[in-house]
C-alpha cells in the first residue's frame, strides 16, 4: 500500500514537471532568449532637436519592432534605443564623453545624433575611433564630409544625417529670395529689389551667410545693402531689424536658431518691419512656434526639410502620425526616422552588424520617406556620404506660415536656372501653395517705392 | 539620378566663398543716433534694475549674490506660469510674481545664504550653485524649449523712420519709476536710514540698535522685488530660456564693478555706459553685433586700470547714494 503510495505520488510529480517544462519551453520568451540589439542616441536631450532626434528613432524602432525586428544571420533582433544627452549646446566634452559612454558601455552598434556641427566634429572622431557607424542628425557643416575626403578609411563611419548639408538648404533659400523677387518685381514693380541679412554668429549660419550673399550678388543680381551678425545667444533684434529697414532693404534673408530664432519672428512681426522674411529658422520649425510669437510670424518664410504636401506616401503618414503621438510638427532631427530604417535594410543585405560590410551596403540603400529620397554620396564624390540633394534625392523645402500652419511654397514647379539646374522643372508636390507677401510689405513698398 | 550629380554645381561657389564677407555701413544716421539712444535706454534701464539690486545686496548684507540674475530669470518663467499655464490676465501674473519673488528671495536668503554670510568665498559658491539649481529645475519642467510673454501693450510707434514698440517705451518708463521708487525709499523713509547704516558700517548700525540680519534679509527680498520688476518689463520683448540669467550676470558684475562695488548710483551709472555700449556696437559694426558683450568688459577693464576703485568707488566718497 505504502509502495503504491509513494508510485501514485512520483507519477503526479512527473506530470507536474512535464506540464511545468511544456508551459517554459512553449513561452515565446524564454523557449528562445530573445536577442537585442542596442543603438545609441546621443542628442541634447533637453532641448527640441534632441527630443525630436529621439523621437523619430522610437517611432522607427516601434515600427521596426512591430514588424519582427532586424532578420540578421537566421536571428531575429528587436531594437533597443539607448539615450544619452550630449548637452552639446553647453560642452562639446559632454558631447565626446556620452558617445563614448554608449560605445564603451552599453555596446550599441550604430549612433544617432549631434546637431551641433562644432559638437559634431569631436563626436564623428569618436565614431571613427571605435569603428562604429554614426548619423550626425542636423548638423549642416560641410567640413564634416570634407574629412572623409582627407582620410575616407578613419572617417567613413560616419553619415550626413537629418538634412543634405547647410549649402543645399541655401539654394533652396536663394530660390525662395528668387520667388520672392520676381513677386516684387511683378506686384509693386521694383525691379532690383535690395537684401539684408541677419545670421548669428555660429559656424553653419557663417558658411550659408557666405554662400547666399554670393549667390544673390552673382547669380541673381540682387545688391546685398546690410549684413549683421547677432551673438548666438542675443534674445533681442529690434535693433538689427530697424536697421535692416534703415538699410532701404526689400527682402531680409535670416539665418538663426535658439533664442534669436525666437526673437525674430516676435519682433519681425511686431514692428511690422517693411521687409519680406526669407530664410533658416530652426525655431519656426516647431508647432509652438505660432503660439510663443502670438501668430506674429505670419507671413514668414523659410527653408525646412520636411513638409507636410504630399512628398511621398510614407512622408504622409509619417506626418499625421508624428504630429499626433507628439503634438509637433516633424523637423530634420525627426529624420533619425529614415535613418534607422536605412541601417536595419543594410544589416539586412549584410547579413551583419560588421560596420564596414553594413557601410558598404548603406552606400547602396535607398530609402523613400519623409523628406524625399535618402541616399549618400560615394567614396568618390565631393562630399562623401553627404545625403544627395536631388528631386529623387533627399529633398529641401520652402514654406511659409500661413494662418497657423506651414505651408510649402517650393517645389514650385520651376527649374533652377539661375544655379544651372533644371531637374526641379515640374516638380510641384499635392498641397503647395504659391508665397503670399505680408501685407505691411505690400502697403509700405507702395508708398515708398 | 546618380549621387553626387550635382557637385558640379558646387565647385565653383565655394571656391568663391573663401573670402569674407563684405557689407556697408549704414552710419552717418540721425536714424542711428536715434536708435542708440533708445535701445541704449532700454538695455541700460534693465540692466540699471538688476545692478541696483546686486549692489544693495553686496552693500548691505555684503554678499556677492551670483544668484542674482537666476531670480531674474525665475520671475520671467513665474510670469510666464501664470499667464500660460494659470490664464491670469498679464497684470495679475507680474504683480503676484513681484510679491512671489520677494519671499522667494527672503527665503533663499534664509535657508542658503544667511548662515554663512561670514564666508564670503563660500557664499558666492552656494550662490552660484542656487543660480544652476534654478537653472536646471527650469530645464527640467520646462526643458529647453524657448517661451515668450505677451507684452502689456501692443503695437509700435514710427519715430524718425524707426520702429519702437509701445512695450520698449514701457520699460524705459518703467524702469525709471522703479529706480526712483529706490531712491525714495533709501533717502527719505527709516528704512532706507537703515540700509545706509548698515550699508555704512554694520556694528556701528548694530550698536545704534539696527537689526542688521533682519536689514540684510528685507534688502535681499528689494533686490530680487527689483529682479522681478526688470523681468516683467524685459521678458515681453526678449526671450525666456534656462539660460538667460549668465548674459546679463556678465553685464550686472561689469556695471557694479565699474560703478565702484557697493555704490547704487555708480552702479546705474555704469549699467547705462554698458548698455549704451551694446547698443552702439551692434549699430555701428553691424557684422560683429556679437561682441556686443564683450566690448562692455573692455569698458570695464579699460576704465578700471584707469580708476581702479570704479567710477564711485567708496574711496573718493563717504556716502553710497
Amino acid at each position: 500500500m505504502q509502495k503504491h503510495k509513494a508510485s501514485w505520488m512520483y507519477s503526479w510529480a512527473a506530470c507536474l514537471l512535464g506540464f511545468l517544462a511544456v508551459l517554459i519551453f512553449s513561452s515565446p520568451g524564454l523557449a528562445k532568449e530573445e536577442e537585442v540589439v542596442k543603438v545609441g542616441v546621443v542628442a541634447a536631450i533637453k532641448h527640441m532637436m534632441g527630443q525630436q532626434t529621439w523621437a523619430g528613432a522610437e517611432m522607427a524602432a516601434e515600427e521596426i519592432n512591430a514588424a519582427g525586428g532586424i532578420k540578421v544571420g537566421g536571428k531575429t533582433y528587436k531594437i533597443e534605443l539607448v539615450k544619452a544627452d550630449s548637452n552639446e549646446w553647453a560642452s562639446i566634452s559632454d558631447a565626446v564623453g556620452a558617445m563614448e559612454r554608449v560605445i564603451t558601455l552599453d555596446k550599441v552598434k550604430m549612433v544617432m545624433g549631434g546637431y551641433r556641427s562644432e559638437a559634431v566634429l569631436a563626436m564623428q572622431d569618436v565614431a571613427a575611433e571605435y569603428k562604429t557607424i554614426y548619423f550626425s542628425i542636423g548638423a549642416g557643416h560641410s567640413q564634416i564630409a570634407l574629412r572623409l575626403v582627407q582620410d575616407y578609411e578613419k572617417y567613413k563611419y560616419w553619415f550626413r544625417g537629418g538634412k543634405p548639408q547647410s549649402l543645399y538648404g541655401g539654394i533652396v533659400g536663394i530660390a525662395v529670395v528668387d520667388m520672392v523677387a520676381n513677386k516684387f518685381k511683378k506686384e509693386l514693380g521694383i525691379e532690383k529689389p535690395k537684401v539684408a541679412m541677419i545670421a548669428e554668429k555660429v559656424l553653419w549660419a557663417d558658411e550659408t551667410l557666405k554662400f547666399m550673399k554670393m549667390m544673390c550678388e552673382k547669380k541673381l543680381g540682387l545688391e546685398v545693402v546690410y549684413v549683421t551678425q547677432p551673438s548666438n545667444a542675443s534674445n533681442d533684434l529690434r535693433v538689427e531689424l530697424n536697421a535692416a529697414k534703415a538699410s532701404g532693404a526689400h527682402i531680409l534673408i535670416h539665418l538663426v536658431s535658439g533664442p534669436v530664432g525666437v526673437a525674430f519672428g516676435r519682433q519681425w512681426g511686431s514692428l511690422k518691419i517693411p521687409l519680406a522674411a526669407v530664410g533658416y529658422n530652426a525655431e519656426a520649425m516647431k508647432k509652438e512656434y505660432w503660439k510663443t510669437t502670438e501668430g506674429l510670424c505670419e507671413y514668414e518664410a523659410l527653408v525646412d526639410y520636411v513638409s507636410s504636401a504630399a512628398v511621398n506616401e510614407r512622408s504622409v503618414k509619417f506626418w499625421k502620425n508624428y504630429e499626433k503621438k507628439y503634438n509637433d510638427y516633424p523637423m530634420e532631427c525627426a529624420l533619425s526616422y529614415n535613418h534607422l530604417y536605412q541601417w536595419k535594410e543594410s544589416v539586412e543585405k549584410a547579413g551583419t552588424f560588421d560596420a564596414d560590410k553594413v557601410i558598404v551596403e548603406l552606400l547602396k540603400n535607398r530609402f523613400e520617406g519623409p523628406g524625399g529620397v535618402y541616399r549618400y554620396e560615394p567614396k568618390d564624390a565631393k562630399f562623401p556620404h553627404d545625403l544627395v540633394w536631388a528631386p529623387d534625392g533627399a529633398s529641401t523645402y520652402g514654406i511659409q506660415w500661413r494662418k497657423g500652419e506651414k505651408k510649402t511654397i517650393w517645389p514650385d514647379g520651376n527649374a533652377l536656372t539661375w544655379f544651372g539646374d533644371p531637374r526641379w522643372k515640374g516638380i510641384r508636390f499635392k498641397g503647395t501653395v504659391d508665397y503670399a507677401f505680408p501685407p505691411w510689405v505690400v502697403d509700405y513698398w507702395k508708398k515708398n517705392k | 539620378m546618380a549621387g553626387g550629380s550635382d557637385a558640379g554645381c558646387w565647385g565653383k561657389f565655394l571656391a568663391g566663398s573663401a573670402g569674407g564677407v563684405r557689407f556697408k555701413e549704414i552710419g552717418g544716421k540721425l536714424i542711428v543716433l536715434f536708435a542708440i539712444f533708445i535701445n541704449g535706454l532700454l538695455y541700460g534701464g534693465t540692466y540699471a534694475l538688476l545692478a541696483v539690486g546686486f549692489a544693495l545686496v553686496f552693500g548691505v548684507a555684503k554678499i556677492v549674490n551670483m544668484a542674482h540674475t537666476g531670480f531674474y530669470m525665475m520671475s520671467a518663467y513665474l510670469i510666464f506660469i501664470g499667464v500660460s499655464v494659470l490664464g491670469y490676465p498679464l497684470i495679475v501674473a507680474v504683480l503676484l510674481t513681484v510679491v512671489g519673488a520677494g519671499l522667494i528671495g527672503v527665503i533663499a536668503y534664509r535657508l542658503f545664504l544667511d548662515r554663512i554670510k561670514e564666508h564670503e568665498t563660500a557664499v558666492m559658491i552656494v550662490s552660484v550653485g542656487l543660480a544652476l539649481l534654478i537653472q536646471e529645475l527650469l530645464l527640467l519642467f520646462f526643458g529647453g524649449h524657448y517661451k515668450a510673454i505677451p507684452p502689456f501693450i501692443h503695437g509700435f510707434i514710427t519715430i524718425s523712420d524707426q520702429q519702437v514698440s509701445y512695450q520698449s517705451i514701457l520699460a524705459i518708463v518703467v524702469s525709471a519709476v522703479a529706480l526712483l521708487v529706490v531712491w525714495f525709499l533709501l533717502s527719505k523713509t527709516m528704512l532706507g536710514i537703515a540700509i545706509r547704516a548698515a550699508a555704512e558700517d554694520r556694528e556701528a548700525a548694530s550698536l545704534m540698535g539696527f537689526n542688521v540680519g533682519r536689514i540684510s534679509m528685507i534688502i535681499m527680498g528689494i533686490s530680487v522685488v527689483l529682479a522681478a520688476v526688470a523681468s516683467s518689463v524685459a521678458a515681453s520683448i526678449f526671450t525666456i530660456f534656462p539660460t538667460m540669467w549668465l548674459h546679463p550676470l556678465v553685464i550686472v558684475l561689469a556695471a557694479v564693478i565699474l560703478g565702484g562695488l557697493g555704490s547704487i548710483k555708480g552702479s546705474v551709472i555704469g549699467a547705462l555706459i554698458l548698455g549704451f555700449a551694446e547698443s552702439i556696437v551692434v549699430l555701428t559694426v553691424p557684422k560683429g553685433g556679437y561682441l556686443g558683450g564683450v566690448v562692455s568688459l573692455c569698458i570695464m577693464i579699460v576704465i578700471l586700470m584707469i580708476r581702479p576703485e570704479g567710477l564711485f568707488g567708496i574711496t573718493f566718497e563717504e556716502e553710497r547714494l
